[in-house]
């Protein structure tokens, strides 16, 4: 279907309706705004907006209006505050703040992102001096809502640095206010009761990679010292049982995990999703093997197309679907953070799916030296020898890193509305890019979204969602809609007023 | 003569020179483009006068020279790259320009919310309720049949 057939350029009106994008589904179109609106249209109902071909009461222009393509009846004033709502991180700084703790790691991962060292390592470490000052400038940034993310190599590696960042920021915050948590990216080998203890009682959110069932976790994350599947899966049961011995509901409160999807695991899908089901996770984020680190060396033997991946992604979809359908309560991660874009005009404020996209502004990492980068894959370039997305220093101040000609390039880089095709793109008002991934794959920070694999990931994903919605049923629409209802995880923030526990 | 022309292919030298007619891309242009790939190859830009001199404009040459071994399509391959990345870099200069406003809106916007300072004072006024993005001061909107039928016998 050519939209040719179904527009004759000459009879559009161009004063009738509000700007707006669109791209074939099945046998409908979809149309959207820049607000994020969307109507699917039969060709005959684009035609008619696109002419203006439709009144009042013919029951096409109460859609129209509904979803604001009606220019002469879109309310200025409410759709200007509604935008400014939608685009709430353009008025605060970073939010996620990465910690490398070590680059030290007793896992030897096929892709990992990371420059890792051997154990024995220790002067890779963070010391106590650059995470305070790393800690100083979190706090000085506009954002209200701060998390601080500690990852390594294995962050357990270095405890107590872990330990006092967490003491320091909650002494910290007791005059700062802002609504503060953290979370934990490990792979949980190094924990321990006592260790467990520690980040129960201090509402330290844990997150854990699990590839997928033990013949595929143990092949690609080698842990020379012991069965890594055992290990993860084995405490992500055990912490989620302490979750629930205090009370928590198990449905909010849980281990998070994160599968990385590699070439053994392509037919796999099945097996992924019942693993995590089986280990009681209630979302799934199926990643693509970046081209960072590791990975981009192991590509050969672990890499896969775009399309293999798609397709990958589109069964492992259609299966959480389905066991939806049957009462298990799994949402796919990435497909939800689309659909609340889509369905609702919360912002989740995901890094990757927001124009400007998230570099700088919406996160930065602290490596172990005090170097501080624009996003974790900034710091993943750099441990490629390519120092493109270094911003600064622990030394610097907070106003250098956010105005600096680094920062301000990568911002206006990451902005839809600079990119060919983005900008008559359907779910522009939805999506977004990675500077550090176009860099990467494509050697500038504005890449060129034709024929880049960011934008056919996210195109492909978005037309699945698009025309599984198209055609869905009520049962689909709840789950859908259930998939886009976010509740506060209040128990991982910290108390204010905690100073008088803190132990410093 | 095509505008854009592979002019030799050297696979024992790993070279491609690629030929491009004077002003069909701006030089800025031309210089996004090169950079991009510096880090796969040399590049060298070089102008041919040609043999009719200066006044007929001549050619920019583009000499990539591969950093690693490369055969003889990686090298075909490399060119026709190189045109995409040519046509990208002029065609996002264009958004660029027509978006002007609304990329420099939205970056100030995220500078200043992210470093503390304070907003453009015209930036989402929220006592501007006016229409104005609706006028069509040049006639975009106005259908090109509309815009140049011929005027009817009566009209003077």
């Amino acid at each position: 279907m050519q939209v040719s057939d179904v527009i004759s350029l000459g009879r559009v009106k161009a004063d009738f309706a509000l700007p707006f994008n669109h791209r074939a589904i099945g046998s409908r179109y979809v149309v959207s705004n820049d607000l994020g609106d969307h109507l699917f249209l039969t060709p005959d109902e684009l035609r008619r907006l696109a002419e203006g071909d439709t009144v009042p009461g013919d029951g096409l222009y109460e859609r129209l209006v509904q979803a604001n393509l009606v220019a002469a009846k879109v309310d200025v004033k409410a759709q200007a505050e509604r935008w400014k709502r939608k685009h709430q991180y353009l008025f605060y700084g970073p939010t996620l703040h990465a910690f490398v703790l070590t680059h030290r790691c007793n896992h030897g991962c096929q892709y990992c992102h990371s420059s890792i060292v051997g154990m024995d390592r220790t002067d890779t470490d963070m010391s106590i001096e650059t995470a305070e000052r790393a800690v100083d400038l979190v706090f000085q940034t506009t954002s209200p809502g701060v998390n601080i993310e500690f990852q390594g190599g294995e962050p357990l590696a270095n405890w107590d640095v872990l330990q006092h960042i967490v003491e320091y920021a909650r002494q910290k915050n007791a005059l700062a206010g802002k609504t503060l948590s953290f979370s934990l990216v490990t792979n949980l080998s190094l924990m321990d009761d006592d260790k467990l203890d520690y980040l129960i009682d201090r509402k330290v959110q844990l997150c854990t990679s699990l590839d997928g069932p033990e013949d595929l976790h143990n092949k690609i994350r080698i842990y020379k010292d012991g069965n890594a599947h055992a290990s993860v899966v084995g405490w992500m049961k055990k912490i989620n049982q302490r979750y629930k011995d205090m009370g928590l509901d198990p449905n909010l409160y849980r281990v998070e995990a994160l599968p990385t999807v590699t070439r053994p695991g392509l037919t796999r899908w099945k097996d992924i999703v019942d693993q995590y089901v089986e280990v009681g996770c209630k979302a799934i984020f199926l990643r693509k093997l970046d081209p960072f680190g590791f990975a981009a060396r192991s590509y050969k033997t672990l890499g896969y197309t775009m399309d293999e991946f798609l397709d990958f992604y589109a069964n492992a979809a259609e299966y959480i679907l389905e066991l939806n359908k049957q009462g298990v309560q799994v949402m796919e991660r990435h497909a939800a953070l689309m659909l609340a874009k889509i369905l609702t005009d919360q912002e989740p404020n995901y890094l990757d799916l927001r124009s400007p996209g998230g570099a700088c502004i919406g996160q930065i990492g602290y490596a172990p030296d005090g170097s501080i980068y624009s996003s974790d894959e900034g710091r993943f370039v750099a441990s490629m020898g390519d120092e493109m997305f270094k911003i600064g220093t622990v030394a610097d101040t907070y106003h250098h890193l956010m105005t600096n000609a680094h920062t301000r390039a990568m911002v206006m880089a990451g902005l839809n509305d600079t990119q060919p095709d983005c900008v008559t793109c359907v779910y522009k008002p939805w999506c977004g890019q990675q500077v550090e991934y176009n860099y990467k794959t494509q050697g500038s920070l504005q890449g060129r979204m034709r024929d880049s694999v960011w934008c056919k990931k996210h195109k492909r994903v978005f037309d699945w969602l698009m025309a599984r919605l198209e055609r869905a049923d009520a049962e689909e629409m709840k789950i859908f809609e259930r998939w886009t209802s976010t509740r506060v995880l209040d128990h991982y923030l910290q108390d204010r007023s905690a100073l008088d526990t803190a132990a410093m | 003569m095509a505008q854009h022309t592979v002019e030799s292919v050297d696979a024992a030298a790993h070279r491609v020179t690629l030929a491009l007619e004077v002003g069909l891309y701006p030089i800025e242009v031309l210089y996004g483009a090169a950079y991009v790939f510096i880090d796969r190859c040399f590049v060298l830009l070089d102008k041919d006068e040609g043999k009719d001199g200066p006044s007929k404009g001549g050619r920019y040459l583009v000499h990539l020279r591969g950093k690693t071994e490369l055969s003889k399509k990686e090298l075909l391959d490399l060119s026709g790259e190189f045109g995409n990345e040519l046509l990208s870099q002029a065609l996002r200069r264009k958004v660029v320009k027509a978006n002007q406003k609304i990329i420099e809106e939205i970056t100030t916007q995220a500078i200043a919310g992210a470093a503390g300072g304070t907003l453009p004072t015209d930036f989402l006024d929220s006592s501007d309720d006016g229409m104005d993005f609706l006028d069509d001061p040049l006639g975009i909107a106005v259908p090109w049949e509309d815009k140049f039928k011929k005027k009817s016998a009566d009209q003077p």
